[in-house]
């Protein structure tokens, strides 16, 4: 073994990746070679001194931070000023947001129709103004009963996710009963192309906005209810939300 | 689908499989959590995700301080990447896969706002023997600590004045002790080749170091 191999595996060495055999082999020539012996211990000190540092801990207003800015800003401001960030870029900047918001702003109008359409037409709908409990329990749907295991114990690693799926549209159904949404899930999964994230006492389905026709349809034989909800993922523009409560039948 | 619960199944059975007692269970529990989190967090569940910053806040928080210098602008730069990471966490189809990808987040923040900062000249105002390193997690004797922050404050510049590819290798690897895989995940570079850049960052960190012992 030569010096140069010998130094390729210094990082290895120290790591303890290397096997019985290389590790005989590289000793063997740290036994012989002055250099490789001095240059092994430089790596060794240097990587101590690396280590040493230890972790700072993050201030203490970091979380009051973040919160402030999810408040205050969204997606488009912070665009905004990256793009402004440099004078040189502004023109150019300019004309791009005026094409962005052209094509952000026209198929923002034509996506709510469908929405409302569905809510309209999904089975029997009324409306009610009662508020819907908080989603924040993960509950699993078990794959073989087809029930819900609401232990929130278990991670829920069930998570029906199909590829290359880009959903625009979250519907959130809500039910106490879990006979209703055992129902309602076992249709839902006849479909490949939606994501349905179980959650506590309902459900969450993402979906693209060419499904909504779909969706209608397997609604149809539900009784549903229409009801005010604050809004879940507002952080990403390109999401709308829908709620809904399954009735007990 | 089938064959997606199946993989993720087989992937947590596989970290499960590949584990000692101690604190391999400690990150098997966190993983755990991480998966509940992220998806309580998908469903619109605020205090998932302040929990989610509590678990993560000191890695991406050393990771910034490593690009930006100063505490004030790392925290500032900490929030922009958390708040971009509640707005993108809908669109993360793999929740075992978090940590990973806010790492990988986290780094297109930092070197984002690295070089806007670059530009902007912050860093020649900003010397790097000026970096104001925060109270540390741990304590010890004054004595030991000022030699220590003294030898501290070195390393930090060598790692400064790397290129940027291996200073990055440097930080995952011995200041954020990610495993090679976890290094592999966020680069997106095979494992062969994380291993080979590792070796060359840390060999050009030792020779800076002696570089830097030997002159007076």
């Amino acid at each position: 073994m030569n010096c140069t191999t010998t130094q390729d595996m210094f990082s290895a060495m120290a790591d303890g990746e290397l096997n019985t055999t290389d590790v005989n082999r590289f000793e063997n020539h740290l036994a012989t070679c002055h250099h490789c012996k001095q240059e092994w211990h430089f790596f060794k000190e240097s990587l101590v001194w690396l280590q040493e540092i230890e972790p700072v801990a993050a201030p203490t207003n970091l979380l009051p931070g973040i919160h402030a800015k999810l408040e205050r800003t969204n997606p488009i401001t912070d665009w905004l000023r990256d793009l402004f960030g440099s004078p040189l870029r502004s023109l150019s900047s300019l004309t791009a947001i005026g094409i962005a918001i052209f094509f952000w702003v026209a198929p923002q109008n034509n996506t709510n129709q469908p929405i409302k359409n569905i809510v309209a037409n999904a089975g029997d709908v009324t409306r009610t103004r009662s508020p819907i409990p908080p989603l924040n329990t993960i509950s699993v749907m078990n794959r073989s009963s087809r029930t819900w295991e609401d232990s929130s114990s278990t991670p829920p690693y069930h998570l029906l996710v199909p590829p290359a799926l880009t959903p625009d549209i979250a519907i959130t159904v809500h039910s106490t009963s879990r006979e209703a949404r055992n129902r309602l899930y076992q249709r839902l999964s006849s479909q490949n192309r939606w994501r349905t994230h179980p959650v506590k006492g309902g459900m969450i389905i993402y979906l693209a906005q060419q499904d909504l026709g779909l969706l209608q349809h397997t609604l149809a034989p539900h009784r549903l209810t229409l009801a005010p909800h604050p809004p879940l993922l507002n952080g990403d523009r390109r999401l709308q939300v829908v709620s809904l409560r399954l009735e007990a039948q | 689908m089938e064959l997606f619960s199946l993989t993720m199944c087989l992937m947590v059975i596989g970290v499960l499989l590949n584990s000692s007692p101690g604190h391999v269970q400690q990150n098997n529990d966190r993983l755990a959590e991480t998966i509940e989190l992220v998806m309580a967090c998908q469903a619109g569940n605020r205090q998932a995700f302040n929990r989610l910053v509590v678990l993560y806040q000191t890695r991406i928080y050393n990771l910034a301080l490593n690009y930006v210098k100063t505490p004030e602008e790392a925290n500032d730069l900490v929030q922009d990447i958390f708040v971009t990471t509640y707005r993108s966490l809908p669109s993360l189809r793999e929740p075992p896969k978090f940590s990973a990808w806010l790492n990988q987040l986290a780094l297109n923040h930092c070197r984002n706002r690295y070089r806007k900062l670059q530009r902007s000249g912050f860093f020649t105002s900003t010397s790097t023997d000026d970096i104001i390193v925060p109270e540390l997690l741990s304590s010890d004797t004054p004595e030991h600590n000022m030699e220590r922050d003294e030898r501290i404050k070195m390393v930090r510049k060598v790692i400064a004045s790397m290129p940027e590819t291996e200073k990055e290798i440097i930080i995952l690897r011995d200041l954020q002790e990610l495993s090679y895989e976890e290094i592999s995940d966020t680069l997106g570079l095979p494992l062969g080749t994380v291993k080979s850049k590792l070796n060359r960052a840390r060999h050009t960190f030792k020779n800076k170091i002696k570089h830097l012992l030997s002159t007076p």
